[in-house]
């Protein structure tokens, strides 16, 4: 017999139940994307369950599902020892781990299985070359000394060589890698471009496709023109120097044949090669044309002194072979290092020279990157505080990391910073869209007025930029790159307050390029005057 | 030299764009397409002089330094 007060609680239940879905529904509005159907299956299969529980009167089963939660402990009689949500329990204790007899693990850490009670060690940093160790945190969170750990390891243990590129140039720092060398018994490479008397690097071995590619990479994100213009002079340039045998070069003579000046020279040696370079000097007398002409003066002029103010200027001296008694010239090839095992450290300085520290980064690494390719042997590189160097390298380092993992090479990449890491990944996809604009700009406006310039800070602005300025006759046109694919739309939305809409893809992207634009003090519409 | 225009532009360099694509906000002071058409508004028609866009270059490579 149904009695008044059930009537009345399964009334008011009905009622609690229909607010609280309305409320769900609300929130899940409000909060998030979703819509309230997205629910319907779930909640159908929810019900169901919790029918038939009631059915087989299985009423564990329909605490866990009304409660979800899972089956604690004491339901099945077991003592109250472990604390843990979910049923994991970790102790908190470290277990150093004998490198000699098991490299694998750096540190193990204790793992209390919650249904066995069996302890289990796991390891916390692998050393394998397939993967990358990324580290961040505030000064003296321990990023350092952790990376040692797995540098020796890597370094004692499996014999790898060590690369280093150190940004703040710390003595201490090249002290622990040197005691490290010793006990590794390998030979320690120090390359500092403000001491002239560490050793000297030569980055340019090989052939001379691969030195021409690798010697304009300091400049390749920063002056794409100009990237174009020196890669083709220096193909010809490398090939003739090769075909002479007059290879390798080092950089400063390298960039001092490149100057529209030297040309002749240049063209006298390919005219005493053999018939069987007849094609490469033939080649080397047509693009005379170009080199001579007031355009490739001009051009080629502005892309060696570019380069020589990014790279030999600060790093002059680094990348100078040093002459013996006996009048050899000798520096250190990467690749050379690589199979000895070596540990080489590069001091760069980037607190006080920044572009020219990022310069040295990205050619240090366009040539551990060859280097890795020639040799087969495994390496470990530590890039510390790559947020100094991160705009100009990222491109290089994601190409570095992507070579660890198919050469034998573990990346270790040190940041105060959480972002810098994914950063390197976003600014890839972002500077590749920068270079696509900035090589049609300079196709389509080459023979025109049309001054561009790109990549230009803001200053008191942290990390804001513009992407490209065009200074033309009818003004100045502030451009910012998108690397969005697919359809780009402006449509009107709303019926009394009419607004323009950005939509890409159908998603309406108004509020962040707002954001990126609002960034600029050169806003469209303003009128700007100047001195 | 006073009055310099100013105009933006959002640039997809891989958009999909239509024959009828409409490339025009905020009344013209943004231009929102591909590069070939941002060019294009870049090497727009106006009073400058070559020697004034130079030293117009200069001013703003010295205001924003390169990154």
């Amino acid at each position: 017999m149904l009695r008044p007060q059930l009537i009345l609680l399964d009334i008011a239940l009905t009622f609690l139940c229909a607010a609280a879905g309305a409320g769900g529904a609300w929130l899940l509005r409000r909060r998030s994307s979703l819509s309230i159907r997205n629910l319907y299956p779930a909640a159908a299969l929810a019900f169901a369950l919790i029918a038939a529980a009631i059915a087989a009167q299985s009423w564990t089963a329909m605490m866990m599902l009304v409660l979800c939660r899972g089956p604690r402990r004491r339901w099945l009689g077991a003592g109250g020892g472990s604390r843990s949500r979910g049923g994991a329990a970790q102790s908190r204790a470290l277990a150093p781990v004998d490198l000699a007899a098991r490299p694998a693990p750096v540190r193990a850490r204790a793992r209390v299985s919650p249904r066995s009670g069996r302890t289990r060690a796991r390891a916390a940093l692998a050393l394998s070359g397939r993967v990358r160790v990324e580290l961040f945190g505030s000064t003296g969170a321990g990023k350092t000394t952790t990376a040692r750990r797995v540098i020796a390891a890597r370094t004692l243990a499996q014999r790898a060589a060590l690369f280093v590129l150190d940004q703040k140039g710390d003595d201490e720092d090249v002290a622990q890698m040197k005691r490290l060398a010793a006990a590794a018994g390998v030979p320690f490479i120090l390359l500092d471009s403000q001491d002239p008397g560490t050793d000297r690097w030569q980055p340019l071995w090989g052939t001379p496709d691969g030195v021409a590619a690798r010697v304009v990479e300091p400049i390749r994100q920063s002056e794409p023109y100009y990237y174009d213009t020196l890669r083709r002079h220096l193909d010809i340039v490398c090939r003739v120097l090769h075909a002479a045998d007059r290879w390798p070069p080092s950089v400063p003579f390298l960039i001092d044949c490149c100057q529209p000046l030297r040309y002749p020279s240049v063209l006298a040696i390919a005219e005493q090669l053999g018939a069987q370079h007849s094609r490469l000097t033939r080649r080397t007398l047509e693009h005379g044309r170009y080199v001579h002409s007031p355009q490739g003066i001009k051009d080629l002029s502005g892309a060696t002194n570019r380069l020589e103010v990014a790279l030999a200027l600060a790093g002059r001296q680094l990348v100078t072979p040093r002459v013996t008694s006996d009048g050899q010239a000798v520096a250190v090839r990467l690749v050379e290092a690589l199979q000895q095992r070596a540990v080489v450290m590069w001091r760069t300085h980037a607190d006080t020279m920044r572009d020219e520290a990022a310069a040295l980064s990205v050619l240090a690494l366009a040539d551990l990157h060859d280097a890795a390719e020639t040799a087969d042997a495994p390496w470990t590189l530590l890039l510390d505080e790559v947020g100094a160097v991160i705009k100009m390298a990222a491109a290089r380092g994601v190409a570095i990391l992507q070579r660890g993992r198919s050469h034998r090479g573990q990346v270790i990449v040190i940041t105060q910073s959480a972002a810098d890491p994914a950063t390197i990944q976003a600014w890839q996809q972002g500077a590749g869209g920068e270079i696509a604009t900035a090589r049609e700009l300079a196709r389509r406006l080459r023979r025109s007025v049309v001054i561009v310039i790109h990549d230009r800070r803001i200053p008191g602005r942290g990390r804001a930029n513009i992407d490209h300025l065009t200074v033309g006759r009818g003004g100045v046109t502030v451009i910012d790159t998108k690397s969005s694919r697919g359809d780009v739309q402006i449509t009107t939305a709303g019926l009394f307050h009419r607004r323009e809409q950005l939509l890409v893809n159908g998603r309406d992207r108004t509020a962040s390029s707002t954001r990126s634009s609002g960034r600029s003090p050169l806003s469209p519409g303003r009128w700007i005057d100047a001195p | 030299m006073t009055g310099i225009s100013v105009l933006g532009a959002l640039c997809f360099p891989y958009m999909r764009r239509g024959w009828l694509h409409y490339s025009r906000a905020r009344d013209g002071l943004i231009t929102v397409d591909d590069p070939r058409h941002i060019a294009k508004v870049a090497n727009r028609p106006g009073p400058t002089s070559p020697s004034e866009i130079e030293q117009l270059a200069d001013t703003l490579i010295r205001a924003f330094p390169a990154a």
